[in-house]
C-alpha cells in the first residue's frame, strides 16, 4: 500500500514522458510535411505563393494604414504644455465664450486656502487665436483649407521661465538673435522682447521653410487683417524635448490678447501637477476634483485624457466608417486565401492521399495545413505592416485634412507606427489566415488514402453544395439583414451612437445575396445557352455554369461582395451629394459671402470687428444682408455650434430647410424670440430635444433656457447647430464682432466687382460670390470622401483578383479535361475562350449581385447607418455613372482575366504535379 | 543689500564706488527716467513700507533663526520678495490687469534642517498681475501664493507665508523687537559716486518671529528671530564690479552688524562698501571699507555651479562699545546652501551661520556672497 502512491506517480510520468514523445513525432512529421510538400509546391509556383502573400499583404496594409492615419489624424496637439513638457494634467476652458482673467484671481485666493490645491505645481494661461498665410498674387482662387494655417497661443513668456527651471527645459526665449547672450541682458532688451506688441516665436521647421531669422518681418493673416510679425526666435527645445509642430506659433499672452481683441480674456487655463501628485492617481484625481470644483462657476475642468477622449468621440462616425471600409480589403483577400488553400487541397489530394496511405495522421495532416496559412499569414502580416506604413504617410494627409476641414485643426503630416499597432495588425494577418485556412485543412485532414486513385475526376466535385440548402441559407441571412436593418443604434460612450446592427445587417446582407447569386449560376448557365447558336467553347462554358462548384460559388460571392460594397457606398455618396447640392442651392441664397481669411479650419473662429462689417454692409450696393456670429458652446452631452443669425433674415430669404418647422413666428422676430431658437437634426439625433423641447445654453452672461421652435437640415455639422437671434447673443456674449456675412446685392450689381473691391479694401477677408462658395462647398465635399473611393477601389481590384485566382485554380482542377481537349483538337485560343466566357458569365452574375445588393446596401447606408451615425436625413439617390461603369467594368474586365487564366490553362501538362 | 543678485543683474550699470567723502550732488531722476532716492526724505509708515514703482529696483528681505518649541530643532530661513520696473512711469506699456508689462518680480525661498544640512529652496518669477503683485500704501507683496504683509489690524507685525515648491511651507508672524533702522547719512546710504548711486535702506534688524513650520510631513510650533530689510534705489553696478559679499549679524547681546564688502575685478575691497554697528537701542554707527576686514577662512566649492565661496568668513572690526578690533568667524550651519544654480542661472551662496568670537558662540548670521560663479550678467538667459 505504501509504494501505490509511487507507482501512480511513476504511470503518470510514463503516460507524461509518452505523450511528450508522441508530440515531438508529431512536430517532427509536420516539419518534415511543410519543407518537403508545402515548400516544394511554393518554390515551384512561386508567383501564386507570392500573389497569396500579397493579397494578405493589401489588406493589412489598407487596415493598418487607416488605423494610423485615423490615430494620427486625431492626435494633433491641443495643450500647449503638453507641447513643451509631454505633460499636461488638467484644462480648464469655458462652457461659452471666454474666460474672464479674474478666475485667475479666484484660483490664487484657492490655491492660498485649499489644500487640496497644494499639489498644483504650474498654472498657464493661454489664449488662442488662428492665423493663415496671406494670398498671394498667383494663388487667388486657392479653396478653403487648402493654404497654411497657424494655431497662434499667447503664453506669458515671463512665467515660462518657471517651467523651463521646474521641467530643466531650454530657456532660450529671450536669448536669440545675432547678439545672443547679450541681447537678453543688454538693458532694456529685455524689456523690449515684451514691449514689441508683434514679437512671435515658431517652430525651426517653419523657420527653415519660410527663410525666416530672428528679426525677420513676416506677415499674417489674424481677423480680417494683415498683421506683420517679427520673430522674436525659434521655439526652444532641447534634443531630448518634444519639438514644437510647424503651425504652432507662440507670443507673450498680453500682446496677443491685444492682437485678437481678447483684452481681459483667455481662452483656456492649463495646469501641470507636481510629481508626487501626478505619480499618485488618487491625489491627482483629487487635485481636479477640487480645480473643477473651485472653478465651477467659469468653465469646465478636464484632465487631457478626457479631453482628447472628447476629440475623438467628435470623429469617431467618420472615423468608424473609415475602418470599416478598409476591412473590405482584408475580408476579400481572406476569401481568396481561402479559395487558394482549398483548390490547393483538390490539387494535392494525391499526394495527401498517398502520406496518409504511409502512415501521416489525420491531425498531422491539418496541422501542416495549418502551418502553411499560418506562415502565409506572417508573410503577408510583415509585407502588410511595412505597406501600411508607407501608405499611412500619404493617407494621413487626406484624412488630416478631412478633419481639418469639418471637425477641428489637425497639424499632423506624418503617421508613426507603434509597436503595439504592428503587432496587432500581424495578429490579425495571422487570424485571418487561419480562419481561412480552418476549412481547407479540415478538408485535407479528411483526405482518406483511397483518394490516391481519385486522380482526374474533379476534385471540386467533393465541394458542390447541395443547392437546396444554399438557398435556405441564402434567404435566411437575406432575412436576417432585413430585421437588423431595424434596430436601434448602440450608445457607445460619449454619446456617439454605433449603428451596430446597421453594419451587421449589411455583412448578412451581402453575404446571403451572395449565396444567393451563387445559386443562381446553373440558371445562368442555362440561359447562357439559349443566346442563339453557340461555340463549342461557349457551350462548354456553359455547361460549366450549370454544374458549379463551390468555387464557382465563392467567386460570385467575392464580386457581390466587393460590388455590393462599392456600389453601395456610391449610392450614399450620390445621395448626400444630391441632398447637400439641393441644401446649398436654398442655404446659399445671397450673392456675397464674407469671413476672415484665417478661418482655414473648422476649428478657427476669427471674426470681424465692428468697425468692418458696419462699413461693408452700408455699402450702397447692399439691399440686404446677414450676420452669422458662430461659437462653440460646451453643453452636458458635449459641444456644439451656437450660431447667433438675424432670424428675420431667415424668414425673408427662406433659406433654412425645414423638418420641424416652427408653429408661429415668433422665433422670426427679435423682440418675441429671446427665449427661442431652432436647432438642426443632427442636434435632435445627438441630445434627443425635439421641437417644443427645451435646451439650457451657457453663455458668459449666465445660463439662458431656450424652447426649440423648429428643425432644421444642416449636413455642414454633424455634431449639431442652436441657432438663436444674432441680437440676443451678441449681448450674451457682451461682443459686436461677427464671424461671417452674407449679402443680398442690389438688383444689377455685378457680384464679382463688389468681390473684388472688397477684397482690395480688406486684404484680409475671404470674399466669395454665390458661385464660388458653391463650388467650395461640393470640393470640400468631394474632399472628404476621396478616401472612401480609394477604399473601394482596392476592394474591387482584390475582387478581380480573386476572380483571376478562382479561374485560375479551376482550370488547374480541370487539366485533364484541358489535355482531352487539346487532343481532341482544340486549340489555345479556343481554351482561352472557354475561360474567358466563363468568367464573363461569372462576372455578369456577380455584377447583378452586386448591383441589386448595391440597391439594398445604398438604402440601408442611407436610411439607417447614416441617419444613426450622423443624424441626417438623405434623399435617396441612384449615381447612374459610377453604377453602370461598375456594371461594364467588371464583366469586361471578367473575361480579361478569364482569358488570360485560361491562356495559362491552356498549357498546362496533364501529368504535372501542380 | 541682502539678496539683490538678481535685480542686479538685470540692471548691470551699478555704479562704481569711490572714495566715500566728497561725493558729488544726486541726479534726481536717472538717465532712464526713473526716480533717485534723495536724502532728507520724511518715511511716512504703512507707506513707505510698500512699493515704489517710481524707482527700478525694490526688495524686501527677510532672514532668520527658528527653533522648534519643545525639541529645540534648529531651521535657517530666507524669503526674499524682488521688483523690477521695466520701464519708467508715464511710459506706454501696459500697467494694468493680470498681465502687466511694467514690472517683474522674483521670489526667492531657502530653509536648511540644521540637524540634516537639508537644505530646500526655490524661485520664482512673475511679471506684475494676477501672479504677483504690491501695495503702495502699505507692505503687501506677493507672488505665485507666496506672501509678506503687515498686518493692517495691528500695527507693525508682520506675516510671511512661503512654500517651498510643496516641500515645505513657512507661515510667520514677525514683531519687531528693535525699532526700524534707517541706514546712512540723513536717510540716504550711497553706494559710490555716481549722481544715481544711492539708496533707501531700512531694516528691523531683529525682530521675534512665530508660527509654524509644515516640513517632512509634520507641522511645527516654531520661534525664534528674523532680520528684515526693504531696500529702494534705481541704482546699478557697474562692469567693474564682479560681487559683493554681505552679511547681516545678530549678536546674543542685543547688537547687530549689517555690513556690505562690493568686490572689485582685481579682488580688492570697493570704497563704496560699509559697516554698520546697530546697538541695543538701534543707533547705528558707520564704519568705511578700511575699517574692517573680510576674508574667507577655507573654501568650499559647490557640486553644482563649480564656484568656491570663502567661507567660513573671517571679519575683523572696530567695536565702539569697547574701542576695541574684534575678531569674529560666521560660521556655516550647513555648506551647501547655494542658490540659483537654475531658476535665474546666477549662483549664490546665501546662508545661515552661527557667528563665534574666540571659539565662543556669541550670534547668529545670514551672509550673501555674489559673483563666484562668473558673470551676473547671466539672468533669463
Amino acid at each position: 500500500m505504501k509504494e501505490a502512491p509511487a507507482q501512480v506517480v511513476v504511470k503518470q510520468e510514463g503516460t507524461r514522458a509518452s505523450k511528450s514523445a508522441v508530440d515531438q513525432g508529431r512536430a517532427r512529421v509536420v516539419f518534415m510535411l511543410l519543407r518537403q510538400c508545402t515548400w516544394r509546391h511554393w518554390r515551384h509556383q512561386p508567383r501564386r505563393t507570392a500573389l497569396l502573400v500579397l493579397l494578405v499583404s493589401i489588406g493589412v496594409s489598407v487596415f493598418l494604414s487607416m488605423r494610423l492615419a485615423n490615430r494620427a489624424a486625431v492626435a494633433s496637439f491641443t495643450q500647449f504644455a503638453e507641447v513643451l513638457t509631454q505633460q499636461s494634467d488638467a484644462v480648464l476652458t469655458p462652457r461659452a465664450g471666454l474666460l474672464s482673467e479674474t478666475v485667475l484671481d479666484q484660483l490664487k485666493a484657492a490655491r492660498q486656502s485649499e489644500e487640496g490645491l497644494s499639489g498644483l505645481e504650474e498654472i498657464i494661461p493661454i489664449v488662442e487665436t488662428s492665423a493663415a498665410l496671406p494670398r498671394s498674387r498667383t494663388d487667388r482662387e486657392q479653396g478653403i483649407g487648402s493654404r497654411t494655417s497657424f494655431t497662434l497661443l499667447g503664453v506669458d513668456l515671463i512665467s515660462l521661465q518657471n517651467l523651463a527651471t521646474s521641467k530643466n527645459l531650454d530657456r532660450s526665449w529671450f536669448s536669440q538673435g545675432s547678439n545672443g547672450e547679450a541681447a537678453a541682458s543688454q538693458e532694456g532688451g529685455f524689456w523690449k522682447l515684451l514691449e514689441r506688441p508683434t514679437a512671435i516665436f515658431c517652430a525651426q521647421s517653419l523657420a527653415e521653410e519660410e527663410g525666416l531669422q530672428v528679426g525677420s518681418k513676416w506677415s499674417l493673416i489674424m481677423g480680417e487683417r494683415t498683421v506683420e510679425f517679427e520673430l522674436a526666435g525659434i521655439i526652444p527645445s532641447r534634443p531630448d524635448q518634444p519639438t514644437a509642430p510647424k503651425n504652432l506659433l507662440v507670443m507673450d499672452l498680453p500682446a496677443l490678447q491685444v492682437l485678437s481683441g481678447k483684452e481681459g480674456r483667455l481662452d483656456r487655463v492649463e495646469f501641470l501637477f507636481n510629481r508626487s501628485t501626478r505619480t499618485t492617481p488618487a491625489q491627482a484625481e483629487r487635485t481636479l476634483a477640487v480645480l473643477s470644483r473651485t472653478l465651477e462657476a467659469f468653465g469646465n475642468v478636464r484632465s487631457p485624457e478626457s479631453r482628447q477622449a472628447a476629440a475623438e468621440v467628435m470623429t469617431r462616425g467618420f472615423r468608424l466608417n473609415l475602418t470599416i471600409l478598409s476591412l473590405i480589403a482584408l475580408l476579400v483577400g481572406l476569401y481568396l486565401i481561402f479559395q487558394a488553400l482549398d483548390a490547393a487541397v483538390v490539387k494535392r489530394k494525391t499526394e495527401i492521399g498517398i502520406l496518409r496511405a504511409m502512415g501521416v495522421t489525420a491531425a498531422e495532416v491539418r496541422w501542416a495545413w495549418l502551418w502553411e496559412a499560418l506562415l502565409l499569414g506572417c508573410a503577408g502580416g510583415a509585407a502588410g505592416v511595412l505597406g501600411g506604413w508607407a501608405l499611412a504617410q500619404g493617407t494621413v494627409r487626406a484624412v488630416s485634412q478631412t478633419v481639418n476641414t469639418l471637425y477641428y485643426a489637425s497639424n499632423t503630416t506624418a503617421a508613426a507606427l507603434h509597436l503595439d499597432e504592428a503587432m496587432g495588425a500581424m495578429l490579425l494577418a495571422i487570424t485571418s489566415s487561419l480562419v481561412a485556412g480552418w476549412l481547407p485543412a479540415k478538408r485535407a485532414a479528411a483526405t482518406l488514402p483511397a483518394q490516391l486513385w481519385a486522380q482526374g475526376t474533379g476534385g471540386s466535385a467533393v465541394l458542390k453544395t447541395p443547392t437546396q440548402r444554399g438557398w435556405l441559407w441564402g434567404f435566411g441571412l437575406a432575412a436576417a439583414a432585413a430585421v437588423l436593418a431595424f434596430c436601434p443604434p448602440l450608445i457607445l460612450e460619449g454619446g456617439t451612437p454605433f449603428s451596430l446592427a446597421g453594419y451587421a445587417s449589411a455583412f448578412l446582407g451581402i453575404l446571403g445575396v451572395g449565396v444567393l447569386a451563387g445559386e443562381t449560376l446553373p440558371s445562368a448557365g442555362w440561359l447562357a445557352a439559349r443566346l442563339g447558336k453557340l461555340s463549342p467553347a461557349r457551350r462548354l462554358a456553359n455547361s460549366h455554369l450549370r454544374q458549379p462548384s463551390s468555387r464557382h460559388r465563392w467567386a460570385v460571392a467575392g464580386l457581390v461582395c466587393a460590388i455590393a460594397m462599392t456600389g453601395g457606398m456610391a449610392i450614399l455618396v450620390g445621395s448626400f451629394e444630391s441632398s447637400v447640392s439641393g441644401w446649398i442651392r436654398l442655404a446659399l441664397q445671397s450673392d456675397i459671402y464674407i469671413t476672415s481669411d484665417a478661418n482655414q479650419n473648422a476649428s478657427a473662429n476669427s471674426h470681424m470687428a465692428a468697425s468692418t462689417w458696419k462699413g461693408i454692409t452700408a455699402e450702397a450696393a447692399v439691399a440686404d444682408w446677414d450676420g452669422l456670429l458662430i461659437t462653440r458652446v460646451e453643453l452636458p452631452g458635449g459641444p456644439v455650434r451656437l450660431n447667433g443669425t438675424d432670424m428675420a433674415f431667415n424668414k425673408r430669404h427662406e433659406p433654412l430647410l425645414w423638418l420641424d418647422p416652427p408653429r408661429t413666428d415668433a422665433v422670426f422676430s427679435a423682440d418675441q424670440n429671446e427665449d427661442l431658437c431652432v436647432v438642426s437634426e443632427s442636434f435632435t439625433a445627438r441630445f434627443r430635444i425635439y421641437r417644443e423641447g427645451t435646451v439650457r445654453v451657457p453663455t458668459p452672461t449666465g445660463e439662458r433656457t431656450l424652447k426649440v421652435a423648429g428643425v432644421y437640415t444642416d449636413y455642414g455639422d454633424d455634431k449639431g447647430i442652436i441657432l438663436v437671434d444674432r441680437r440676443h447673443m451678441q449681448r450674451w456674449f457682451e461682443t459686436d464682432q461677427l464671424s461671417t456675412l452674407a449679402l443680398v446685392l442690389q438688383p444689377g450689381t455685378d457680384a464679382e466687382a463688389f468681390r473684388a473691391q472688397t477684397r482690395a479694401a480688406y486684404p484680409g477677408l475671404a470674399v466669395y460670390t454665390n458661385a464660388h462658395l458653391r463650388a467650395e462647398v461640393m470640393r470640400i465635399f468631394q474632399q472628404t470622401f476621396a478616401i472612401t473611393y480609394a477604399l473601394e477601389g482596392i476592394g474591387v481590384l482584390v475582387a478581380l483578383a480573386g476572380l483571376g485566382t478562382t479561374l485560375a485554380s479551376v482550370l488547374a482542377e480541370r487539366r485533364a479535361e484541358l489535355t482531352t481537349l487539346r487532343a481532341l483538337g482544340m486549340s489555345h485560343a479556343e481554351i482561352a475562350q472557354v475561360a474567358a466566357w466563363e468568367g464573363a458569365l461569372l462576372s455578369v452574375v456577380g455584377t447583378l449581385g452586386g448591383l441589386l445588393a448595391s440597391a439594398g446596401l445604398g438604402a440601408l447606408l442611407v436610411f439607417v447607418i447614416n441617419k444613426q451615425t450622423f443624424g441626417w436625413t438623405l434623399q435617396l439617390a441612384l449615381p447612374l455613372p459610377p453604377l453602370l461603369f461598375l456594371a461594364l467594368l467588371i464583366p469586361a474586365s471578367g473575361a480579361l482575366v478569364a482569358w488570360t487564366a485560361g491562356r495559362w490553362g491552356a498549357d498546362l501538362p496533364v501529368d504535372r504535379a501542380d | 543689500m541682502g539678496g539683490a543678485v538678481f535685480l542686479l543683474s538685470l540692471s548691470p550699470q551699478y555704479p562704481c564706488g569711490g572714495a566715500q567723502p566728497p561725493l558729488p550732488p544726486l541726479a534726481e531722476r536717472t538717465a532712464d527716467g526713473f526716480l533717485v532716492p534723495q536724502p532728507g526724505h520724511t518715511f511716512q509708515f504703512p507707506r513707505d513700507h510698500g512699493s515704489h514703482p517710481g524707482f527700478k529696483v525694490e526688495w524686501w528681505y527677510v532672514t532668520g533663526h527658528l527653533f522648534e518649541v519643545g525639541t529645540k530643532e534648529r531651521f535657517g530661513f530666507q524669503a526674499t520678495f524682488f521688483r523690477r520696473a521695466g520701464a519708467p512711469p508715464g511710459e506706454a506699456v501696459k500697467k494694468s490687469g493680470a498681465f502687466r508689462s511694467d514690472q517683474l518680480f522674483l521670489f526667492h525661498a531657502a530653509l536648511l534642517e540644521v540637524r540634516s544640512g537639508n537644505f530646500l529652496h526655490t524661485e520664482r518669477l512673475s511679471r506684475a498681475g494676477w501672479d504677483a503683485s504690491s501695495a503702495e500704501d502699505t507692505l503687501d507683496v506677493q507672488l505665485n501664493g507666496n506672501r509678506l504683509f503687515l498686518d493692517p489690524a495691528q500695527p507693525e507685525t508682520f506675516h510671511l507665508d512661503t512654500r517651498i515648491r510643496n516641500d515645505a511651507r513657512l507661515q510667520l508672524t514677525l514683531r519687531p523687537s528693535k525699532p526700524l533702522v534707517v541706514f546712512g547719512e540723513d536717510g540716504l546710504s550711497r553706494k559710490g559716486d555716481s549722481p544715481e548711486a544711492a539708496s533707501w535702506y531700512l531694516t528691523f534688524p531683529r525682530l521675534a518671529a512665530e508660527g509654524q513650520l509644515q516640513f517632512g510631513g509634520r507641522t511645527l510650533r516654531i520661534g525664534g528671530e528674523a532680520w528684515m530689510d526693504h531696500e529702494i534705489s534705481s541704482s546699478q553696478l557697474t562692469q567693474e564690479q564682479t560681487g559683493w559679499d554681505w552679511a547681516g549679524i545678530q549678536f546674543e547681546d542685543g547688537r547687530e552688524i549689517m555690513v556690505y564688502r562690493l568686490r572689485r575685478k582685481d579682488g580688492s575691497t570697493d570704497p563704496a562698501s560699509a559697516l554698520f554697528w546697530v546697538d541695543a537701542a538701534g543707533k547705528t554707527v558707520r564704519f568705511g571699507a578700511d575699517a574692517f576686514r573680510w576674508e574667507g577662512a577655507a573654501q568650499w566649492r559647490s557640486p553644482r555651479s563649480g564656484a568656491s565661496y570663502p567661507l567660513p568668513v573671517r571679519l575683523s572690526v572696530p567695536d565702539p562699545s569697547s574701542g576695541q578690533n574684534a575678531d569674529f568667524v560666521l560660521e556655516p550651519l550647513g555648506a551647501d546652501q547655494e542658490l540659483g544654480d537654475s531658476g535665474s542661472g546666477i549662483p549664490y551662496w546665501e546662508g545661515a551661520c552661527r557667528v563665534k568670537s574666540n571659539g565662543k558662540v556669541v550670534g547668529s548670521a545670514y551672509v550673501e556672497l555674489t559673483g563666484y560663479a562668473g558673470s551676473l550678467n547671466r539672468a533669463l538667459k
